[in-house]
């Protein structure tokens, strides 16, 4: 007696009930050799008439940078208007980076830069990709935000070796949670592609700690989402729900359906821009912290 | 059995019937065998004594490092033994090494030695891996004094649930001992590799430590865990040298090349010293012939244990359960501890103590400040309590290696020790009791595992996928890992891109799979009682529905709750504390059809097969008993999902005419099956490695037509799965009663087919059991509880028996059958 897999696995869960003798049998089940077979034969077909890199790029406003990675730069000038309050120019977000994380000096705002990735899960671990990277870093009074996304597994190498230059240059890395989940995860990556990830990385600041210590008061929660619209003022119109990302990259993989990338696109690009404004909002006193920094300001003056 | 404390079932007074002493003071255990020997003779069901062994020395290996040398001369150690010396060997010629000694003979020198000396060479790194929490600190704690006493540098750590996060990275980084447990391992270190990337590219040795607990299910999770690990090792460049250390089993060699998939040298003769050993099987007398009811052992252990602490030997009394280690302790403090200003000389010690309780036992038997320490399983394992002198057992604790690991805590260098098993009335007990040398001088039970057990291989291929994607003709199990992959490509949980498959789900597989059960996950009961929510038991899949429906009074060491809420699909159950004057026994219908025959071996009166059933398992319903009167006193309806699996078993059955020659009627001979099947069930556990819930039994028609249940008159019911009589007596219609023993959990765990080879001796020994049971009609400790039927022929002890005959019958199959 040898059954095949799929039919032992179901009798091992006791479905489907073996039939009582006499009855009439029904049109024989393939066996899962057969339907893999098939299944592979309908992801060649699916595959042929696949759109290809090029598609994906055109498709994205991007460029083919390696085979299976696709890379989209976008720039943005300053001031530029994201909620109530535009970020008024790259001084501002340098002195966001000096107040944030308690430095001497502002820095350089061309050593800056924002990092966000796009995962195919929240679990960590060797068993989650970042299939997405977006980086913006400060070029005059600009910020230019560059995207890199995965087509398949096929281009990681080449994603990780372009990401490996970015963290080498900058001098501070801008995140929202990268501390304990963007950096690990990229960190992994590079692990097990048998490469470290950076010679050695920027100074990290992460705006979650500093957004929950500063900001935070009466939110129901400090998820960036949160941050947008109470700091910033910024509501989101048509955006692809964060939880949703994973499951539209998995569309392109699996049916290769495009139709969702360029939104996943978006939202990465809204996410980067939004880490750049509440750098400036906290380049100033908070709503909480400006009536107290007055009153230490007339204290402080001679009498 | 026991009635309320301070008193036996028939009012025997604790401490009147072992009399006076004629020797006061000290005497040692031989002494107090003897005694035992000539006034209770009639008790003593048996009795084996194991001669000394004098030690044997080996010299440190030339190659050992001085510093190393230096710590063991520091700690008292100026040779090895025989066995430490022989793992050092085989683990310094490459070989993975599998030590089988006693406890305290010093095991955890044959993979400390080697391991820290790597240590000193290089950056050399170690696994430690241990069934508990409370192993592993000790190992660490036994780690750190070589390290201080020889100043060698080594970083030992344990990682796991408790580890708190910062103190984590420390250990991954620089750990050079890391001491865990498999569950860590499986879902806290290996998901998550890279980080302990530096840990893995170093590794050199993986130390296994009390290998004999991965058996069963766990063992076979184990096993896959550890094709896991290779995997990850092999991702890193490593392969590391495997050092076990079981307890003695009849095949260490086999389960350790079972676990690690590929050949492992053995070393089996322990060099360390040991005294004498009195064994003794010990039967309370019988206090109700009719009854065939015996004094209970707590009454027995408790004299035992006193005598032995007024000869001043120290003593270890090992009680199955929680509630009993309470009693007892509770008896034995009401003699030796009635003045509360002196230091305690009894203490009971059990997993539900706080650490810091336990350590503190632990130091004060070790210290000799305790004289009597009355405990559960959990000394069991290796903690160190230093040596006793008498170890007695209130109850078989259902293996017989079990048994001889308990007995391992009695005994001294150069004294005489004594271990007693006080048998209880529960068959098993009673059967070591009429056998004494199937104890005294049995190998201890084969350890079995079923690494390719497809539900166990499919959750670890899942977790393997996670850690590292697969390649094309890669290898995992026996399992053509391509189907299995194809398989969960299917489910979307893994994309193949070339010649790879990649874990894309957004999900993290070890969370879900639990290294103890099987597939359908454990059910946790959850005590409601005045709003709060604690976990207070766990109960597995396959034993829940027959526990846990609402209504269930479900006992928790003897306190009684009731089940207010069943919550199937969530696998929770929510209990109340309750005063209920009743119990309850669910009602249950088993159905088995054949799907599969392996093996027949058909004789003329009687077949025995074996191979792959198909089992329903329904709940219908319970009666509600009242404690002491057994009177019913109601009955509730359950309305819970079949159960249904595929699995593995052996089954007996009877040709029709032999029956019809047997027997005047087919409710005798019904009766008869069940007898018997109730006797064969609890030998093929003791046969087995195998509790008796894994081994399930049913009698039914083979056909899935009706299966036969005792009612709750006693006697045998044929019913329909619909629970309705069936209708056994008509004539015309074929009756082929069948004894099935199935493996209890889908797909089989690797029980059935070696109980098919064992057959004439299950059947053997089933019928001993019966034939020299001092009751007349039948007991719960041969038969199963039954009742006396005056109108049949046969008594229910009489018809097991003869069925018993039917099957044992040698003579050869004359025709075909079907």
């Amino acid at each position: 007696m040898s059954a095949d897999l799929r039919t032992r696995l179901a009798r091992l869960h006791g479905r489907p009930l073996p039939l009582p003798p006499g009855t009439p049998a029904e049109a024989p089940r393939p066996s899962l050799a057969e339907r893999i077979a098939r299944l592979r034969v309908r992801a060649a077909e699916i595959e042929a008439a696949a759109p290809t890199d090029g598609d994906v790029a055109r498709l994205v406003g991007g460029h083919i940078a390696a085979p299976m990675l696709i890379a989209v730069a976008r720039s943005y000038p300053l001031p530029l208007v994201h909620g109530r309050t535009p970020i008024a120019g790259a001084r501002e977000l340098a002195e966001g980076v000096r107040l944030s994380a308690a430095l001497d000096a502002r820095p350089d705002s061309a050593g800056l830069l924002f990092l966000d990735t796009e995962t195919t899960g929240l679990a960590g671990g060797t068993g989650t990709l970042a299939f997405l990277v977006g980086a913006a870093r400060v070029r005059g009074e600009a910020i230019e935000v560059t995207q890199l996304l995965l087509t398949g597994f096929g281009g990681e190498a080449a994603l990780l070796e372009r990401v490996q230059p970015l963290l080498e240059r900058a001098t501070h890395l801008v995140t929202f949670n990268g501390k304990s989940f963007d950096l690990p995860l990229l960190r992994t990556r590079a692990r097990l592609a048998g490469r470290s990830l950076a010679a050695d990385e920027p100074a990290h600041l992460d705006l979650l700690h500093v957004t929950r210590r500063r900001l935070r008061e009466g939110w129901a929660d400090c998820r960036l989402r949160t941050a947008e619209e109470e700091a910033l003022g910024f509501n989101r119109k048509d955006d692809l729900p964060g939880a949703e990302v994973p499951a539209a990259w998995q569309r392109w993989l699996q049916r290769r359906d495009p139709a969702l990338l360029p939104k996943i696109l978006d939202h990465n690009r809204e996410d980067l821009l939004s880490l750049a404004a509440l750098l400036a909002v906290l380049a100033g006193p908070t709503e909480r912290e400006a009536p107290l920094l007055t009153r230490l300001r007339s204290a402080a003056q001679p009498a | 059995m026991d009635q309320a404390a301070g008193s036996d079932l028939f009012g025997e007074r604790v401490g009147d019937d072992f009399g006076t002493f004629e020797m006061h003071g000290q005497a040692d255990a031989d002494t107090l065998a003897a005694h035992l020997g000539r006034r209770h003779a009639g008790r003593i069901a048996g009795t084996l004594l194991v001669p000394e062994r004098p030690a044997r020395h080996a010299p440190f290996p030339p190659s050992l490092d001085s510093r190393l040398a230096g710590a063991l001369r520091e700690r008292g150690i100026a040779r090895l033994y025989s066995h430490q010396r022989e793992a050092w060997d085989h683990v310094a010629a490459g070989r993975d090494v599998v030590v089988v000694t006693p406890t305290a003979s010093g095991k955890t020198l044959c993979y400390n030695l080697p391991v820290l000396q790597a240590a000193l060479e290089g950056p050399a790194k170690a696994l430690y891996l241990f069934p508990t929490k409370a192993l592993a600190q000790d190992q660490v704690a036994e780690l750190l004094e070589l390290n201080r006493a020889g100043n060698l540098g080594v970083r030992a750590c344990t990682f796991d649930g408790d580890t708190p996060g910062d103190a984590r990275r420390a250990v991954r980084t620089h750990g050079d001992i890391v001491v865990t447990n498999p569950d860590m391992l499986h879902a806290g270190i290996l998901p998550h590799h890279t980080k302990w990337a530096q840990f893995f590219e170093n590794l050199r040795y993986v130390v296994i430590d009390e290998l004999h607990t991965y058996r069963g299910v766990f063992g076979s999770h184990v096993a896959n865990l550890l094709r896991r690990l290779a995997r990850v090792c092999r991702f890193y460049g490593t392969q590391p040298t495997f050092i076990l250390c079981s307890a003695t089993i009849a095949n260490p060699q086999e389960l350790a090349e079972g676990l690690l998939g590929r050949p492992v040298a053995a070393v089996t003769e322990s060099g360390a010293p040991s005294g004498r050993k009195h064994l003794l099987v010990w039967n309370p007398p019988v206090v109700n012939a009719d009854l065939a009811l015996r004094a209970s052992a707590r009454s027995q252990s408790t004299k035992l244990a006193r005598i032995a602490v007024r000869l001043g030997l120290k003593t270890i009394v090992f009680a199955n359960t929680r509630l009993e280690v309470e009693v007892l302790t509770k008896y034995l403090k009401d003699v030796f501890d009635r003045d509360t200003r002196k230091p305690p000389r009894v203490a009971a010690y059990r997993g539900g103590y706080l650490p810091t309780e336990r350590r503190d036992k632990e130091a004060k038997l070790r210290a000799g400040r305790i004289d009597c320490v009355v405990s559960t399983s959990a000394l069991e394992l290796g903690v160190d309590i230093g040596a006793l002198d008498v170890c007695v057992l209130n109850g078989y604790p259902g293996t017989v290696a079990g048994a001889l690991q308990r007995f391992g805590r009695a005994g001294r260098r150069n004294r005489a020790a004594l271990c007693v098993l006080v048998c209880t009335s529960d068959l098993l007990d009673q059967y070591l009791a009429r056998n004494p040398a199937f104890f005294l001088g049995a190998s201890p039970e084969h350890a079995r595992i079923a690494p390719d057990q497809l539900l166990i291989l499919m959750d670890h291929i899942r977790c393997a996928a996670f850690e590292l994607p697969f390649a094309e003709g890669e290898a995992f199990g026996a399992e053509s890992v391509a189907e299995a992959l194809g398989y969960l490509a299917e489910q979307g949980v893994v994309h193949r891109e070339g010649p790879r498959w990649h874990w894309i789900a957004d999900s993290y597989p070890a969370q879900t799979v639990s290294l103890r059960s099987m597939a359908e996950g454990n059910f946790t009961v959850v005590d409601i009682t005045d709003g709060a929510r604690n976990v207070i038991a766990e109960v597995d899949y396959s034993s829940a529905a027959l526990t846990l429906y609402e209504g269930a009074i479900y006992m928790v060491q003897s306190s009684p709750w009731q089940v207010e809420k069943l919550d199937w699909p969530g696998r929770k159950a929510y209990v109340r504390r309750t005063n209920a004057d009743y119990y309850t026994d669910a009602i249950d219908y088993t159905k088995l059809k054949v799907l599969d025959r392996f093996e027949r071996d058909a004789r003329a009166q009687s077949e025995c097969a074996h191979g792959e059933v198909h089992v329903v398992r329904r709940v219908a319903g319970y009666k509600k008993i009242r404690y002491y009167t057994h009177e019913n006193v109601g009955y509730g309806n359950v309305n819970l999902p079949d159960q249904e699996m595929h699995t593995t078993a052996v089954w007996w059955e009877a040709a029709p005419a032999a029956l019809e020659a047997a027997f005047a009627t087919r409710f005798e001979a019904l009766d008869g099956f069940l007898g018997a099947a109730y006797a064969l069930h609890h030998v093929a556990a003791l046969l087995s490695l195998a509790e008796l819930r894994d081994i399930g039994r049913a009698v039914g028609d083979g056909e899935g037509e009706w299966s036969a249940v005792r009612g709750p008159d006693g006697g045998g019911h044929a019913r329909g799965l619909d629970g309705t009589e069936a209708d056994i007596a008509r004539h015309g219609r074929p009756f082929r009663p069948t004894v099935f023993l199935y493996d209890n959990y889908p797909g089989g765990i690797g029980i059935s087919a070696p109980l098919h080879g064992l057959r004439a001796e299950v059947v053997a020994r089933a019928a001993d059991l019966i034939a020299r049971c001092p009751c007349v009609h039948g007991c719960p400790a041969c038969v199963g509880p039954v009742l006396v039927d005056r109108k049949h022929r046969h008594t229910p002890k009489g018809a097991a028996l003869t069925v018993l005959a039917l099957f044992a019958a040698e003579t050869p199959a004359e025709e075909q059958r079907h």
